[in-house]
């Protein structure tokens, strides 16, 4: 009985744990001082013409939302490094994800923001770690490795997958690909503030 | 004799679980498609469904004049007359149109993100405290063209091509400065939008599972559904005796 009643205090300690997942856990401006650590960033944007729109469709099932999007810039050539904020829709809310790329691999991913009550386990470092190092395969818009889910958080995994895809095929963009051309990028440069 | 018995109250028992049994298979089945079918997504919009939550009435909508039509925000989505054009992190607190070539022409202001919108209201992009967005936004105006945005920060000039935001002194603010403020929302608008207006993102996914454990009908309801639970165990006992009985003959 006594043992019983042990269980039942630990269950009861513990069942508010699936409620935990909910929060802002890092902001923006953290997670650019951690990925901008030696040069400052630039702030540029990026319009989404009707080619990008359509990848952007194919890597997350919907229309992206907006026709701009804007992004952190820094270094040259080979060493260039991009940072993305993009907001994806688990199950029914949007979680902020934040996304640095160097030299066509991703350097880290940082959940800022999750909204949702179940799913949060992806702001865990054993998740966001698999991300290190992937960049996207030739010519395609699918990682190059793939990302263990984890139980109970499908939607969210998903999430932060299409948001790597879709940060890695826009660091090409704008970095490499001429396809992108000097029309498609744009140019509002500004120093963060 | 006993077997009779038992026949006759097992049919009996069975004609009245039937509906009930068939009611607990289609809900169990829905929610076992729920995000596959959407139902998970989907809010629920028909007053007479959401009168069983006691929520047939309207939820305050708030309403800020853009030329001469209105941008309108209900429990976090945002609306152009009654087409929906987004969802507004913070509450609504102003919408301008800019005439000013650099400038989008449409900017709507949310206590947490300025939403800029194209002149077809097609969502250009969102500005939020990444991009130094100083929040809570408490109401924005224009200054000869130029947009101002009052926060709990204090106030600030802001560029929205380079995301510059110079403060400002109260005193500094010329006379000419155009405010956007709410007025109360045209009563023909306020009934379009309440066909829209998700109320508390109650889902049918929350309604099947309601209508399954028997709680849509309240407290009663899920005696009821436990009392069909006992029915079902009866049944099922009722029918293995029956058909031991039968296999010993």
């Amino acid at each position: 009985m006594k043992l019983l009643n042990q269980v039942a205090v630990v269950f009861f300690c513990f069942l508010p744990l699936s409620a935990v997942g909910k929060g802002v856990y890092m902001t923006p401006e953290e997670f650019l001082a951690e990925s901008f650590s030696s040069a400052q960033p630039l702030i540029q944007s990026l319009w989404l013409t009707e080619d990008i729109r359509d990848n952007a469709k194919q890597i997350f099932n919907h229309v992206y939302p907006g026709l701009r999007i804007r992004y952190w810039h820094a270094g040259q050539k080979e060493t260039q490094r991009t940072a993305w904020i993009i907001n994806e829709i688990g199950k029914t809310r949007p979680i902020t994800i934040g996304i640095a790329i160097c030299g066509d691999k991703i350097e880290r991913v940082r959940i800022l923001e999750f909204r949702e009550s179940r799913g949060g386990e992806v702001r865990m470092p054993f998740f966001t770690r698999q991300f290190v190092g992937l960049s996207l395969l030739p010519s395609k818009t699918q990682l190059s490795k793939n990302i263990d889910g984890i139980t109970g958080a499908t939607l969210s995994v998903k999430a932060v997958k299409k948001a790597a895809r879709f940060a890695l095929f826009l660091h090409r963009l704008v970095t490499y690909d001429e396809m992108a051309g000097k029309e498609q990028v744009a140019v509002d440069m500004v120093a963060l503030p | 004799m006993f077997a009779k018995s038992l026949k006759l109250w097992h049919g009996r028992m069975g004609v009245l679980a039937a509906a009930f049994v068939l009611l607990l298979a289609v809900t169990g089945l829905c929610l076992n498609h729920v995000s596959s079918w959407g139902l998970d997504t989907q809010a629920l919009r028909s007053p007479t469904l959401l009168s069983l939550y006691g929520m047939a009435e309207t939820g305050e909508v708030v309403s800020y004049p853009l030329d001469e039509t209105y941008i309108s925000e209900s429990n976090g989505q945002l609306f152009h007359q009654a087409k929906e054009i987004g969802r507004c992190e913070g509450s609504l607190v102003g919408a301008l149109a800019s005439s000013s070539k650099t400038a989008p022409p449409i900017i709507v202001a949310c206590g947490q993100e300025l939403l800029l919108f194209s002149s077809t209201f097609q969502l250009i992009e969102k500005i939020g405290v990444a991009f130094g967005l100083p929040v809570a936004v408490q109401r924005i105006g224009l200054v000869d063209n130029a947009l101002l945005v009052d926060s709990s920060r204090g106030l600030f000039f802001a560029d929205l091509n380079t995301l510059s935001w110079t403060a400002v002194e109260k005193g500094d603010i010329s006379l000419s400065s155009q405010w956007s403020e709410t007025t109360p929302t045209p009563e023909i608008l306020s009934q379009e939008l309440s066909e829209s207006i998700d109320r508390e993102n109650i889902t049918y996914e929350r309604l099947l599972l309601d209508i399954h454990s028997g709680r849509i009908f309240g407290e009663w309801g899920i005696y009821l559904m436990d009392a069909m639970a006992l029915l079902f165990m009866v049944l099922a006992i009722s029918g293995l005796v029956l058909w031991s009985n039968g296999r010993k003959r």
